[in-house]
């Protein structure tokens, strides 16, 4: 059964619709990334899951409970973490506070120090900068801070949305590794990339969104050997 | 710039005093000056106090609350009523009426406010004006125009030949910098308070952490409306109030949150002081001064905003 189920959705923002009919599953263990151009709908998928904006039909089920109609911040509490784009940390915090802050809606002081170590097992970096402000780290630590925080209540699955956006060749490697590791650690993934290559090359499955429609699904593999999608979005 | 800005600024009642030959130099206007600053000193920390509820609900909502000086009147009319009517001390009635504040907060917040959080900034501050009118005539109908006070430990404290402050002035000042440090650290170390501070940076982040923003609105209103009533209780045993006298503290927390920086706790602190000793300046050196002391607020204001618009603290975004 599908952790995470998309089916025939429509949503957009006020009366402009974005996307139209699409459908996505996420199997649980998986890693499935869905890419395409600009404007094709990617981060507005996450935004109508998240129930960040207008939905206008179709049905989304986590684990096999209907989440539309929650608001945004119920959504973590069904097990189902959020990185938005921009890598956008709690600048004026420190780091610790911006762990604390994922785990708000875990009241078990055992469970959130627990959660703590176990984010800093994955990104020793942020042990080390436990007391400095969000704002003052650079893009790649700000990547790992927001994925950090968003694990901070250990949920089974989450989405990341355009992770290696504008960071160095070294951190998008970094980042791409760290995506693995939680994969691997059994921690459901679906990922939004413009990077599109690096994304199904480690991805389970992948989706091309195109003008808010589905057009392309398959395998990782079959995504990069397809030479449809290799002249339109992988350059070549 | 505005380091120079509010040099001149504070120079100017020097100039004013010199000019007018009411400032002299010697002993005896020393220690009247120094006692007219330590009074000043203290009453900036009962303005610090009022507007740090102003600047949290600034920070936290970006909506522009000009209704919290007639919380502030509430308050004082609050503390009348508990030591008129009830014979309850002035500062043991604040076990009473901080409770009833946040929840006044609260509730103006979950009926009013958070309909028009995030929409157009105009929404917002008509609704507070208007509720702000409400509270004026209300408190008209209940308790009429006349000016009242409550004669509270009005007997000065020497401290030295001639320096003294009113007893009243220095709990005041105790009370509101407990009243003020107890807010900052909740909102320092407090789980509630740190998702206020993370609401305050970026809503939609702190909901996808599981933040019900609009719970934390309710609460940001309700500390914000008891900083309020707070405020009331203490300029209450100090000076005279009608239901009118509201409008002036809207200005005077106006004054504070923008020369400290909008949204900046502490900027609301050093804001609160800096006005106040302007203003027991501009009183003790100016001709007529007590009636010009309400130009230090708007005068500050209005300067600050074109010099520096996000004042002493706050952030550049503005």
């Amino acid at each position: 059964m599908a952790m995470l189920e998309l089916r025939n959705i429509d949503a957009g923002y006020g009366r402009i619709q974005i996307l139209h009919d699409v459908t996505i599953d996420v199997s649980e263990g998986e890693v499935v990334c869905v890419i395409g151009p600009n404007g094709a709908g990617k981060s507005t998928t996450f935004k109508v899951i998240m129930g960040f904006i207008n939905y206008l039909g179709g049905e989304i089920r986590f684990e096999g409970e209907d989440i539309v109609g929650k608001r945004p911040d119920q959504i973590l509490g069904y097990g189902l973490g959020y990185v938005p784009q921009g890598r956008i940390v709690f600048n004026q915090m420190t780091v610790r506070e911006n762990l604390e802050i994922g785990a708000y809606i875990e009241r078990d002081a055992k469970k959130v120090k627990d959660a703590m170590d176990y984010v800093f097992t994955l990104f020793p970096r942020l042990e080390e900068r436990q007391k400095q402000l969000g704002g003052t780290m650079s893009g790649g630590e700000q990547q790992m801070l927001a994925m950090g925080r968003a694990l901070m209540t250990r949920p089974r699955m989450i989405m990341l949305d355009e992770p290696s956006l504008g960071l160095s060749p070294r951190f998008v490697t970094e980042i791409f590794n760290k995506i693995l590791g939680l994969a691997k650690e059994g921690i459901t993934i679906m990922v939004v990339e413009q990077n599109a290559a690096r994304a199904l090359e480690i991805a389970d499955r992948g989706y091309v969104l195109e003008l808010g429609r589905n057009r392309y699904e398959g395998t990782g593999q079959e995504l990069l050997g397809n030479p449809d999608v290799r002249r339109m979005y992988l350059g070549g | 710039m505005l380091g120079a800005f509010l040099a001149v600024a504070y120079a100017l009642p020097f100039a004013v005093g010199i000019y007018t030959e009411s400032v002299f130099f010697d002993l005896q206007w020393l220690a009247d000056f120094t006692t007219v600053l330590l009074n000043g000193f203290m009453q900036g920390g009962v303005y610090a106090m009022f507007g740090a509820g102003l600047t949290l609900i600034f920070g936290v909502m970006r909506i522009i609350n000009v209704a919290h000086g007639e919380t502030v009147m509430l308050g004082a009319y609050m503390t009348w009523s508990a030591f008129f009517g009830l014979g309850v001390d002035p500062l043991l009635a604040l076990f009473l009426t901080l409770p009833l504040a946040f929840v006044w907060g609260w509730f103006v917040q979950k009926v009013l406010l958070n309909a028009v959080v995030g929409g157009p900034e105009l929404t917002p501050l008509l609704m507070t004006f208007g509720l702000g009118l409400v509270m004026i005539h209300v408190v008209e109908a209940i308790f009429t125009t006349d000016f009242r006070t409550i004669p509270y430990l009005p007997d000065a404290l020497r401290l030295s030949e001639n320096i003294s402050v009113g007893r009243n002035r220095l709990i005041s000042f105790v009370m509101a910098t407990v009243i003020s440090c107890g807010v900052y650290i909740f909102l320092k170390k407090h789980r509630i308070g740190k998702a206020i501070r993370a609401t305050a940076q970026n809503a939609d982040v702190a909901m996808v952490c599981g933040i019900n923003i609009f719970h934390i609105y309710m609460i940001t209103s309700g500390l914000a409306a008891a900083l309020a009533v707070a405020g009331g209780a203490l300029v209450s045993i100090q000076f005279g109030f009608n239901p009118e006298t509201g409008i002036f503290y809207t200005l005077q927390a106006f004054a504070i949150i923008v020369l400290g920086g909008r949204g900046n706790f502490i900027g609301a602190m050093i804001g609160g002081v800096m006005l106040a000793v302007m203003e027991s300046m501009i009183s003790f050196m100016v001709p007529n001064g007590t009636a010009m002391v309400e130009l230090a607020a708007y005068g500050l204001m209005i300067f600050v905003l074109l010099i520096r618009p996000r004042g002493l603290l706050g952030e550049k975004t503005d």
